[in-house]
């Protein structure tokens, strides 16, 4: 089956011809329906969908000079498109689909390096009813009605400003958005930590701290370590206990001796001798 | 010297426990023989105390169960003394707060219960992830922001595409295929349009599919529009060997409006046999495991259905839906809008079936009913005439 079966695609023709020659004894009910309803071509190539990146800003048109120079300064909305620099294709992608790109993306790019951490932080991705975003509005700061702050607020909020203040540069919207961020990260740290000590004021009970939990792990593990190290000393001392015991009762000093530096040089010589005795 | 040959004898383990129990010596030796002896002292005082209050709770329990016992079984006999005297008893009884001494006590409690009840937080804007399933949209009520928020634009990675898919492809990013919202919407409200006529002809239209979790959605299709469902698994020639597979199963004969007719049922479900029904519409939500029933459907020209994900081959379906194959949320959304459409379709059907006209062709039906009438006919002739 690796050749194009174009059965589905055909049924139609191929019932009327069933039944024409005889095959079937009735049309089926579908006919008229497939008939109606054409299936979709396919295996059509059309030229992919471009998407090249577009870039709003604001400018101040200054007035002529020539003009009352009492008019206030006029601002104009600018479009500029972003052709994907990619120069020459291959005839074989010229039908492939084209990455899609958007203003934002650089901007995430940026905070999300500068600010690796908040990608730790659990984020709500969930979709409602699909239009989600007619309820965000970034206007007056990074903070947006019936959204969770987080690094996207700071880049919604710093294109809002590029594309309505006029004359911003990319990296004084980032500086606006960013520190409205760390003030609104700063009051919610504060609100977290009065609403525990609320909580505990009223007998709530949140068990032992991080640093707590972290200093027991801590004694824990020291405590074994010491454990481990007398059992190391008694057992090293027994060891030599023996091999000196041995020196001591000569039965046959030389060869005691020997398998004592038979030992001490390697183990598995030593564990040999044990095994013949 | 000794502990050597121990060593020999039994190996590693034998050292290993003999340096433990060195080494509890070692601790204990540690202690001073005051500390232990006050630890002992403390040690009995503990157990007694515990045997103590075991004792006394041993002693409440017996009391309150034969309470309890005392008062099953003396009910009847307190039914006869005036109310008031049982209550006093059972307060007397009762620790105070549980038992109420009237019934006014008892309402004031539940009124109180009642508010509390209404304190606290209450959440407005909520997701319910079965909304599509209870409540799905139908053909004119779906939106493109309702396809995007149920995820049926997310494809496969880009290696894994099928270039047949290349026009349903919107663009690349983060290194899968997103499929375009407008082509699911116009291809969604195609295969709805076919579902709906379809059903309107009273044709057999079987949902499938057969992915984990699917089931329910299936189902809930199969329903609404009337239909059939599978959700286990096709099995292998349904339609190509359907005589072997299905020729037994009982056939269900219906009028016009969908009224049982038994009489023809016993025709049909006869010795004789009936050849095997054929689906007219066959919905797959899931055609990369389906690839054998769909291959069967093209073989006994049956239109198909079919959600195509990037990585789908769309020549295998009659009417291609290209969306996600692989979220339940998408699949939940596509087989509601579906199944609405069926629904829609079966009841223009009984609409029509009301003032009397049928919305298929009853020529062919009665033309099959009295082919069915000689073959029985045949059969009683050349059986007598063998006789």
């Amino acid at each position: 089956m690796g050749r194009l079966n174009l059965a589905a695609l055909r049924v139609r023709r191929r019932a009327i011809a069933d039944f024409e020659t005889g095959r079937t004894r009735m049309k089926p009910i579908w006919l008229e329906v497939v008939a109606d309803i054409p299936p979709a071509q396919i295996f059509t190539r059309q030229q992919p969908i471009q998407h090249p990146l577009t870039k709003i800003r604001t400018k101040t048109i200054s007035p002529p000079s020539n003009s009352d120079s009492q008019l206030p300064p006029r601002t104009s909305t600018e479009v500029t498109t972003i052709k994907p620099t990619r120069s020459k294709k291959r005839a074989s992608q010229v039908f492939q689909p084209v990455p899609i790109r958007y203003e934002e993306d650089e901007l995430r790019k940026q905070f999300y390096s500068d600010h690796p951490w908040e990608l730790a932080r659990p984020r709500v991705v969930l979709e409602t009813s699909g239009d989600n975003y007619t309820h965000r509005d970034y206007s007056r700061n990074v903070r947006s009605p019936s959204a969770q702050l987080n690094g996207e607020s700071v880049v919604q909020r710093q294109l809002y400003l590029l594309h309505n203040v006029p004359d911003i540069k990319e990296s004084q919207a980032y500086d606006m958005a960013r520190k409205e961020f760390y003030a609104h990260r700063l009051r919610e740290e504060i609100e977290r930590r009065v609403a525990a000590e609320e909580a505990e004021a009223v007998g709530a009970d949140f068990g032992p701290s991080i640093n707590q939990r972290s200093i027991e792990l801590e004694n824990k593990t020291y405590d074994e370590w010491a454990r481990w190290s007398r059992q190391t000393v008694i057992e090293n001392m027994q060891k030599s206990a023996a091999f000196t015991g041995q020196m001591l009762e000569g039965g046959g000093g030389a060869g005691g001796f020997g398998d004592a530096v038979a030992q001490g040089s390697d183990g598995q010589v030593g564990g040999k001798g044990f095994a013949v005795q | 010297m000794a502990v050597r040959q121990t060593c020999a004898r039994h190996g590693r383990s034998a050292v290993h426990a003999s340096s433990k129990f060195l080494s509890s010596r070692q601790y204990a030796t540690e202690t001073s023989l005051s500390e232990a002896s006050k630890m002992l002292a403390s040690i009995e005082k503990r157990t007694k105390d515990l045997e103590k209050n075991q004792k006394d709770l041993r002693t409440e329990i017996f009391a309150k169960i034969s309470e309890r016992l005392s008062t099953a079984f003396d009910l009847p006999d307190q039914s006869t003394l005036s109310p008031s005297q049982s209550t006093k008893k059972s307060v007397a009884s009762a620790p105070p707060g549980e038992q109420f001494t009237s019934k006014r006590a008892y309402d004031k409690k539940q009124e109180q219960l009642k508010q509390v009840a209404k304190m606290g937080s209450s959440l407005r804007v909520t997701y319910d992830p079965r909304l599509a399933f209870k409540n799905p949209p139908t053909t004119s009520e779906l939106t493109l922001p309702m396809l995007m928020a149920a995820q049926t634009h997310l494809g496969h990675a880009t290696s894994l595409w099928n270039p047949r898919n290349s026009s349903y492809i919107f663009g690349i990013r983060d290194g899968i295929h997103i499929i375009s919202l407008d082509a699911t919407y116009a291809y969604l409200r195609r295969a709805a349009r076919v579902v709906r006529e379809v059903a309107r002809r009273g044709g057999i239209i079987l949902f499938v599919g057969t992915r984990d979790n699917q089931e329910q959605i299936v189902v809930k299709a199969a329903k609404m529009a009337g239909g059939y469902h599978i959700f286990d698994r096709w099995v292998p020639g349904c339609l190509t060997n359907g005589q072997q597979i299905l020729g037994n199963c009982e056939l269900k004969v219906v009028d016009v409006q969908d009224k049982e007719l038994p009489d023809m049922a016993i025709l049909l479900n006869g010795p004789s046999g009936h050849p095997v029904l054929k689906p007219d519409l066959v919905v797959c939500f899931n055609p990369l495991e389906n690839e054998v029933c769909l291959h069967e459907c093209g073989l006994h020209t049956v239109p198909t259905v079919g959600v195509i994900d990037t990585d789908a081959d769309a020549s295998r379906v009659t009417y291609p839906i290209p969306a996600n194959d692989d979220s339940i949320r998408s699949i939940m959304l596509i087989a509601g809008v579906l199944g609405h459409a069926g629904a829609e379709g079966q009841q223009q059907r009984m609409q029509a079936a009301k003032v009397g006209k049928a919305t298929y062709n009853m020529k062919k039906v009665r033309e099959m009913l009295d082919s069915l009438e000689d073959m029985s006919n045949i059969r009683v002739e050349a059986r007598e005439g063998g006789s």
